[in-house]
């Protein structure tokens, strides 16, 4: 770890426990943050006490399923830059402008350009579209959408959900009843301690992050 | 087994099961398998998710102690490239051990993996076959052999199991006939990205070199081409085809019934009417 990255996690640390976030060197003078959104205020909190430091902006990018956010400031000459992700089916968080003014432009655009409520936000009118524009549309947000190709997206829940390419449903449990089968074939779906194995060495791949998947839906985030 | 014979045609299972026993096979089931992963969509959508999941089943049968013998020509291709992917490549294989690991699994490569075509034909061997007849399949069939049985990991003879499922064909009794289009494609990797364009440009002209033939059915090995030959077949009418469908037929179904098993007993309930068709007749 570089001297700049020791600094802003000693920063950060003040005010973030040390396994909410993750911190990598980008360069000499460079570091990135990664953190959920529920930390950043607490994040630039604690950046805030370091050597002068200052707001340089917000960008925002949309990545399908969530909108990235990108908090960068400089602290004592070090490049900070806090990535969290805002899911787009909540597409709310909590503004930074009371601890950091220097945001409330920053933060209205983007939640003009890309649809992100941030809560506690003082500003109601309009910055950058015109008065009167929708309320429902962004223009630089696109629709919620993933990794997974549409042709491939049942098969993709039915192999989270069965551990099967082919839903096992129950028409296909009656078609082997009435064809003198078991009701189930010896599949990883037939036997919870399978099932349980066969998501943990999916979730190690980190397939389901990439894929899109809500475990708790039992299905894709997107159509 | 895979996931499309018990799911959707389980039929071929009673099948498979029926052949197995008649000729002195012992089987073990493989508890806890999982998709292979299915190798148009699934496996190329996600190469870390698919080599993981294959390594997985791969590693089951090794604790089973047992070869695998495959039905699927799907799971077969992606079996038969994750062992070989694993074997070949260290930086792949160390990352799939530290997963399969961290599951309490480990698979060393000590297995053979075989296509059933190739079990029936090297470990069980043709002239087994013709003794167990009890019904010779006295009728004309051609051959479809899907795309993944020309895949081959030790040579370059791409045509050494579809000579295979020919032999076993004729075992059966049945008569072979050729329509020259046996090796193209039945269009369900295209059928998923655009149905109509795979039934008239790959199914289509088979079915039109068919029907120049005196073949009275076809003969799969793949459950998808043969799902995909049936359905396609049952779309023709919707898209102004005015062809007449070929009963669409198991290699597996095929022995079972030259074995001596009633269309009852293969659950035929859900196939073309073609297929049900040609298969009662047969008995009649």
């Amino acid at each position: 770890m570089t001297m700049a990255a020791e600094t802003i996690v000693r920063l950060l640390g003040q005010n973030v426990p040390q396994d909410r976030f993750r911190c990598a060197p980008d360069g000499e003078r460079q570091v990135a943050v990664e953190l959920g959104a529920e930390h950043v205020k607490a994040a630039v909190r604690g950046l805030l006490h370091g050597e002068n430091a200052r707001f340089v902006t917000l960008a925002a990018v949309d990545k399908g399923e969530d909108i990235e956010l990108l908090y960068t400031l400089v602290v004592g000459g070090i490049l900070v830059t806090l990535r969290t992700a805002i899911a787009k089916e909540v597409s709310q968080t909590e503004t930074i402008v009371d601890v950091l003014p220097a945001a409330e432009l920053a933060e209205k655009e983007v939640s003009e350009l890309f649809g992100i409520e941030f809560a506690g936000h003082p500003r109601q009118a309009n910055l950058i579209l015109p008065d009167g524009w929708p309320a429902d549309k962004k223009p630089l947000r696109k629709p919620l959408m993933g990794n997974v190709i549409p042709q491939a997206r049942l098969t993709v829940e039915n192999l989270l959900r069965d551990a099967a390419s082919v839903r096992v449903s129950p028409s296909s449990m009656s078609r082997r009843e009435k064809a003198g089968l078991p009701k189930r074939p010896a599949m990883a779906s037939a036997k919870e301690e399978s099932m349980k194995e066969f998501i943990d060495l999916v979730i190690r791949t980190g397939f389901d992050k990439r894929a899109g998947y809500d475990w708790e839906k039992r299905k894709l985030r997107y159509k | 087994m895979g996931c499309v014979i018990p799911l959707r045609f389980p039929g071929i299972e009673v099948a498979a099961r029926r052949v197995f026993r008649e000729l002195g096979v012992d089987c073990v089931e493989l508890e806890g398998y999982s998709c292979c992963p299915e190798p148009v969509v699934l496996g190329l959508a996600d190469k870390e998710l698919g080599i993981a999941v294959s390594a997985r089943n791969l590693s089951l049968a090794e604790e089973a102690g047992a070869d695998l013998v495959v039905l699927c020509n799907g799971c077969f291709e992606t079996l038969v490239e994750a062992d070989a992917v694993l074997r070949h490549d260290e930086a792949v294989r160390s990352n799939v051990t530290q997963v399969l690991a961290a599951i309490g699994r480990r698979y060393e490569g000590k297995i053979k993996i075989k296509h059933f075509i190739e079990f029936l034909h090297e470990d069980v061997g043709t002239d087994r076959i013709r003794k167990t007849l009890k019904r010779p399949m006295d009728v004309a069939v051609a051959c479809h052999y899907g795309c993944h049985l020309f895949r081959e990991t030790a040579s370059a003879d791409t045509l050494r199991k579809p000579r295979m499922m020919r032999d076993l064909v004729e075992a059966s009794g049945a008569r072979l006939v050729d329509s020259g289009l046996e090796q193209l494609c039945c269009g369900f990797p295209i059928a998923q990205f655009d149905k109509a364009v795979a039934v008239k440009e790959r199914l289509l002209p088979k079915v039109n070199a068919l029907s120049k033939t005196p073949a009275e059915a076809v003969i799969f090995c793949c459950p998808a081409c043969l799902n995909q030959f049936e359905t396609g077949q049952g779309d023709f009418g919707e898209l102004g085809v005015d062809v007449g469908a070929y009963p669409c037929v198991h290699l597996l179904e095929l022995l079972a019934l030259s074995f001596g098993a009633r269309p009852a007993d293969l659950s035929l309930d859900y196939r073309l009417d073609a297929t049900k068709e040609f298969v009662e007749c047969f008995w009649e």
